[in-house]
């Protein structure tokens, strides 16, 4: 691991911060001493040896040592006394004195982790796992390279639900027969496009020119050559079919097995296209019972993590940690770790860079890298073209070969990057519009020091005969120190250039460049879509209870448009590497014109979501302040308090309180009824809160939902509720007083540290694809520690998890 | 980009091909008559299961006296044309323990499995084998489906358990659950008279070799099976699903085959009932939400679907494609507009906690009125059910004769109860059943016990059964249900 002395660092600086000196001495109480007795008179009957009601046995745990590591339990435990509901009603009840001492040793223990401890060392078990539903559909795009919707087609159901939030939870990947034959079924349609089988009519233009472009790239074939051919494609000329299918396969193989192949399953599909070619099938339906072969291969489906993986005898990365490891701990291997890091960003696998290195078992090597890196920068292009070019310009910078620039025309623009500053171009990559490569000769490519290229200009490449398919790749002699680049189109030319890529060498190691890469690109918009979704529940949207019978102008179009709100300022903390408390609090937000007005926001014109400043009269802001969240915190035809308080302890600080218990009764409207009679639903909630059953949680969640309420259910603002004011006072169990949205965002900014170290658990946990332990908690504060230092940052976060124990190591 | 107009030879053969094909495989497999296949000399019997969310409203379903059934009860009443073809039976509860479940998972993961306990270990489920798929293990080798799961299977209807750790999908879409009964075959009514005449006189074929996909399937499980030496154990385990899930699909394969020469020889001389092939199947490629959206705010294309539903078990009985079908209809997330007629919440989930909870006398009246009219609108549902089956005729018995169709719900009630669940059994399973009767177990009585009783009547030998022997509600029961099942066929 890259740093790993700094980190080990940090661990013992946490440790020692952590474990303030008082707590050990010997006035302390301990489990053994003054714990185990209470327990054992008041729990163990049924949460012992005999009945393990709930799974939950304390009789086993034997000292303070196993006591103080099973800080899972004990936040259970807390949960459960804090709610009151344990002991159970008929049952001997703890004293108030006992209760309290009980609470305050596990907080204790909860809140103290020992990272020496070599119980505290451990990446968890390693699960083979099924690609998701998701995954399966972004991985089946990137390797065959057109859009593929496995639920669509053949009806897979999505891995996300109760239990398994982001759908990407190991063991709960299952194989049942129904799905394999669902897996077999996909991989014909899957064929039929990829060969132009299937019925076009049904398919999307744009979709089959994908599938065609990468059957013209897999056949090797010239452009063109598909058409005269009917769809027959052939060895290349003058080449031997079986040499043909084998270099076409390993090929394939290399990608669609992630760095699990060995040289038998070349050997065995062989022999299926042997037996195809005894039953003289053509040339193209014996590579597709090969293809069809690999796409319902176990090695293809599932992520396996096998010893034996080729870099790990090279890998020098060692632990400095004054804790050693097991022996049956190790570092995941090169192709391993793209992989893990391809599903987490990109919910896909690994591209051909990232295999590449870890071909080489670059990706784990230490120290400064010498790879030349690709430089993100900002698109420019010739001063007055910047809007008439419109999307044209970023489609150069998008990744995908099918998109170009095409000028509004002939000799129109130049187009090129800011890299930010001065950098050290050492090579250019390109790709020409498919089929029209030859339009890029007289092109050339050029750096200068000033944005209009006036001045310091260096000629870098001129393109002298028409480039090959796809991207092409120039070393440059010399690294050229400059901080724009730019490519000029030749004469009479409308631009036509698919992608421009520049590169060099740039600071960091090269996992850590990988990641940056990564994360800019595109692909990374995965982690809004399967994480961000699903964690803030935005999956519920459409489905929100608030119905257009009461609110009729909350309809399909503000649905969308507050799901793209939310989702668009997710990746935006991403794109713009942003502060992720800038979901607790924001002065920008994005909405498109119907949004704006429903919100009450001045001058946005258009269907297109777009960015907009707040002040603080807009009473918007970050997410409290979405219709997304608070339409799916509402009923039918009212807010919900609790609803909202539930959300915000459970997704901002991932401390959900527990279910209500069963039988209990909900608050009921009563239409009939004289209005002098009526109490408020606050009166209500109130009493229904006396219970004493309800009272411990709802003491929690109503203030905080309740200084929510000048927004509707569908999320407007209102000042009165009919031609009742509003009440949004509140107080907190800890006696914080609430008045509005203003004092929740002050409530909640001040247990900022609660929230990232809930974020980091919940993107860890979607990192690793299993529950957190107890044995994370050492690597969740590391990260939320080194988040805190470097403002928060949306990148460090993903960094730290890419650095930390359990996503580097495993059994 | 290819025109419409020139539709090349190679792809007309594909596309014509798909519907000659098996199910989803590209070419025909080799003969492979599985021994298991034998033939019935008369009707079988099946299993149905429909089950809806929601519980119900217990004083409008619960006959008030044992014994013959008089005029049934408001949310029964739908069923009274075919009272005598019935048995309301009253008492069952499930007692199974939960661990790291909400409520509705609890109910949802007890419902067909009665297991003594349940729960959720890193996002996994774990509950017991549950009684359609006990029953689907025996009966199911002899059809080409050994069972069918249908139904949304949104969030939290995990019903169906393969093993204490497997849980089986339900399959949403009709056109997909179509598809999996009838691609690569015509629906035809099996013709029971010439099957019991004709004896077992199936002819095995040797298997032949020269399918190509019969090789993929070979190749993978020869790279699955060199995979898994390398793995640790749990790992092992783990991975077992997709070899068992590869050999399963194989054996499909070689009941394909037999099964269309059965099907051939049938349409020869078919079944004298009439096939009622469904009209209107979403098109290929529907994603479910497009299916599922219309369903949760209109509650008359919410009907449609489940009658859409109701229909594929009557046409899998029907045509003896599967002997055991379990359909999963309703949705707590549902609005109903329309079907309730009384105050003005119409959110399904709503409305159960408000009104149908285990405790009437704290329960919100209206809400409560309303609960009862959603269940009489699933009775109205299941009892269309009832009379298809019964108009279906198999050479003199009905279809309904010789079916045990179970209707019941996840829940007992609306607050998650999980005492008392509403049981009806329609039909007579061959005339093993003694209908027209309520049978109450004022005692309470393990729901597990039932399925000790179905899977018995359905020749499967069973003592116990999920926590039969060991629920609270055991009692001396022994596992069983007395006076059930007709004394004569004991």
């Amino acid at each position: 691991m890259s740093g790993s002395s700094d980190s080990a660092f940090r661990w013992i600086a946490l440790a020692v911060a952590l474990c303030p000196a008082t707590w050990l001495s010997a006035a302390e109480p301990s489990f053994q001493t003054d714990i185990r007795l209470i327990v054992q008179a008041r729990c163990v009957k049924c949460h012992g040896p005999d009945e393990k009601s709930g799974n939950v046995n304390f009789a086993a745990i034997a000292d303070d040592k196993v006591a103080n590591r099973q800080r899972k339990l004990w936040r259970k435990v807390v949960a459960q006394l804090e709610a009151g509901a344990m002991p159970p009603r008929d049952a001997p009840q703890l004293t108030g004195e006992e209760k309290q001492r009980l609470v305050a040793w596990m907080k204790h223990a909860i809140e103290v982790v020992d990272c020496d401890d070599p119980a505290n060392r451990d990446p968890g078990p390693t699960v083979i796992r099924r690609l998701s539903l998701s995954e399966y559909n972004r991985t089946i795009r990137d390797l065959m390279g057109f859009e593929f919707d496995a639920a669509a087609t053949v009806g897979m159901t999505d891995d996300a639900g109760e239990g398994n939030s982001f759908g990407n939870l190991a063991a709960a990947l299952e194989m049942p027969p129904a799905l394999l034959e669902k897996y077999f079924a996909a991989a014909d349609q899957i064929l039929d496009r990829f060969f132009g089988t299937e019925l076009s009519s049904s398919v999307d233009g744009r979709i089959q020119e994908q599938a065609r472009n990468s059957r013209e790239q897999m056949f090797l074939l010239k452009p063109g050559d598909w058409r005269k051919a009917d769809y027959e494609v052939a060895p290349p000329t003058g080449v031997d079919p079986r040499d043909a299918a084998r270099s076409l396969i390993t090929a394939f193989v290399r990608r669609a097995y992630r760095g699990q192949a060995v040289p038998t399953d070349i050997e065995r599909l062989l022999t299926l296209f042997d037996r195809a070619t005894v039953l003289k099938k053509s040339y193209d339906d014996s590579i597709r019972v090969m293809l069809k072969a690999v796409l319902v291969s176990p090695k293809f489906l599932y992520r396996v993590e096998q010893d034996g993986g080729r870099s790990r005898e090279t890998s020098v990365r060692t632990l400095t940690s004054s804790a050693t490891a097991a022996s049956d701990f190790g570092p995941v291997s090169d192709h391993e770790l793209a992989v893990r890091l391809s599903y987490f960003l990109w919910s896909s696998m690994p591209d051909d860079e990232l295999l590449e290195l870890a071909d080489r078992g670059c990706l784990t090597a230490p120290g400064p890298s010498s790879e030349p890196v690709k430089f993100v920068g900002t698109p420019i292009s010739a001063p007055g073209s910047e809007t008439h070019q419109g999307n044209n310009r970023d489609k150069v910078f998008d990744g995908d070969l099918l998109t170009n620039l095409d000028g509004p025309d002939a000799n129109s623009h130049w187009i090129g990057l800011d890299l930010g500053e001065v950098k050290p171009i050492g090579r250019v990559r390109f790709a020409g519009r498919i089929g029209l490569e030859q339009r890029l000769v007289g092109g050339k490519f050029q750096a200068s020091s000033t944005p209009d290229f006036s001045s310091d200009v260096v000629e870098l490449l001129e393109v002298m005969q028409a480039p090959s398919r796809g991207w092409v790749t120039r070393d440059l002699d010399q690294p050229v120190e400059r901080r724009y680049v730019r490519y000029v189109p030749p004469k009479n030319s409308f631009g036509n250039i698919a992608e421009i890529e520049i590169r060099g060498i740039g600071a960091g190691t090269v996992l850590e460049q990988q990641v940056r890469r990564m994360l800019a690109d595109p692909r990374a918009r995965l982690l809004t879509d399967n994480f961000a979704v699903h964690w803030l529940q935005l999956h519920k949207l459409p489905t929100a209870r608030p119905s257009t019978e009461f609110f009729p102008e909350f309809n399909a179009n503000i649905r969308q448009a507050m799901f793209d709100e939310t989702t668009l300022f997710f990746d935006t903390l991403r794109r713009e590497d942003r502060s992720v408390l800038e979901l607790l609090d924001a002065d920008y937000t994005f909405v498109n014109e119907e949004l704006a007005k429903y919100y009450g926001l001045p001058d946005v014109k258009g269907k297109e979501l777009q960015r907009v400043a707040l002040k603080p009269q807009d009473r918007r802001g970050g997410l409290l302040g979405m219709g997304s969240v608070l339409a799916i915190t509402s009923h039918t035809s009212r807010t919900s308090p609790t609803m909202r308080g539930k959300w915000i302890l459970e997704v901002v600080f991932g401390a959900p309180p527990p279910p209500p218990p069963a039988n209990v009764s909900q608050i009921k409207d009563e239409p009939g009824k004289k209005k002098e009679d009526i109490q408020t639903f606050r009166e209500k909630l109130a009493q229904h809160a006396q219970d004493a059953a309800c009272a411990a949680c709802h003491r929690k969640m109503d203030p905080l939902g309740f200084a929510l309420d000048n927004y509707n259910a569908v999320g407007r603002w209102r000042d009165k509720l009919g031609d009742q004011p509003l009440d949004v006072t509140g107080e907190l169990p800890t006696g914080e007083k609430l008045n509005g949205v203003a004092d929740l965002k002050q409530v909640i900014l001040a247990r900022k540290s609660d929230f990232v170290r809930n974020l980091t658990e919940q993107l860890l946990t979607y990192a690793l694809g299993r529950e957190l332990e107890d044995f994370d908690d050492c690597p969740v504060r590391q990260i939320a520690t080194q988040l805190k230092t470097d403002d928060y940052r949306f990148s460090t976060l993903v960094m730290e998890i890419v650095k930390s124990y359990p996503f580097q190591y495993r059994k | 980009m290819n025109t419409s107009q020139t539709i090349s030879r190679r792809k007309l053969l594909r596309n014509t091909g798909a519907v000659l094909s098996l199910p989803f495989f590209e070419s025909l497999f080799p003969a492979r008559v599985a021994s298991a296949a034998a033939v019935a000399a008369k009707p079988p019997v099946r299993l149905g299961i429909f089950t809806v969310t929601g519980g119900t409203v217990l004083e409008s379903w619960k006959p008030q006296e044992a014994g013959p059934l008089a005029k049934l009860p408001s949310i029964l009443r739908p069923l009274e044309f075919a009272k005598d073809d019935i048995t309301v039976i009253s008492g069952l509860c499930h007692a199974g323990r939960s661990d790291n479940l909400n409520a509705h998972e609890h109910c949802s993961l007890l419902h067909l499995t009665g297991a003594s306990s349940v729960k959720k270990e890193g996002g996994k489920l774990f509950a017991d084998v549950s009684v359609d798929q006990a029953a689907a293990r025996v009966l199911g080798k002899e059809t080409l489906l050994p069972s069918l799961e249908i139904g949304l299977n949104g969030g939290e209807k995990n019903y169906s358990f393969r093993s204490r750790d497997s849980v089986v999908p339900y399959e949403g879409n009709p056109r997909l659950i179509f598809d999996r009964m009838f691609r690569g075959r015509q629906p035809v009514v099996p013709n029971w008279k010439r099957r019991a005449e004709a004896g077992s006189v199936e002819t095995t074929t040797a298997p032949s070799n020269d399918s190509l996909d019969r090789s993929v399937l070979d190749l993978v499980l020869g790279q699955a099976n060199d995979l898994r030496r390398g793995l640790g154990r749990s790992d092992q385990q783990k991975f077992d699903q997709y070899l068992d899930s590869v050999r399963s699909v194989e054996k499909r394969i070689a009941f394909i085959e037999a099964r269309q020469r059965q099907d051939a020889l049938d349409s020869a001389s078919p079944g004298l009932s009439k096939l009622r092939l469904p009209e209107s199947l979403p098109k290929l490629g529907t994603p479910i939400w497009e299916i599922t959206r219309p369903i949760d705010q209109d509650p008359s294309r919410h009907a449609d679907y489940i009658r859409l539903l109701a229909d594929m078990q009557v046409l899998a009985f029907q045509t003896d494609t599967t002997r055991v079908v379990t359909v999963a209809a309703g949705s707590d997330e549902s609005m109903f507009p329309g079907v309730v007629t009384v105050g003005y919440e119409r959110h399904c989930h709503t409305l159960e906690h408000q009104g149908n909870a285990s405790r009437p006398e704290d329960a919100d009246p209206i809400a409560r009125e309303a609960c009862r009219q959603i269940h009489a609108w699933y009775t109205q549902l299941f009892a269309e059910t009832v009379r298809k089956l019964r108009e279906i005729d198999e050479e003199g018995s009905t279809l309904l004769d010789n079916t045990v169709l179970l209707y019941t719900s996840y829940m007992a009630d609306g607050g998650h109860g999980r005492d008392d669940y509403p049981v009806v059994l329609a039909g007579k399973a061959g005339g093993a059943l003694e209908t027209g009767r309520h049978l109450a177990f004022d005692k309470k009585a393990p729901m597990a016990n039932l399925y000790v009783e179905l899977l018995n009547l359905f020749g499967i030998p069973t003592t116990s059964f999920g926590d039969s022997q060991t629920s609270r509600f055991a009692g001396d029961l022994n596992g069983r249900l007395p006076g059930l099942v007709s004394e004569a066929r004991k």
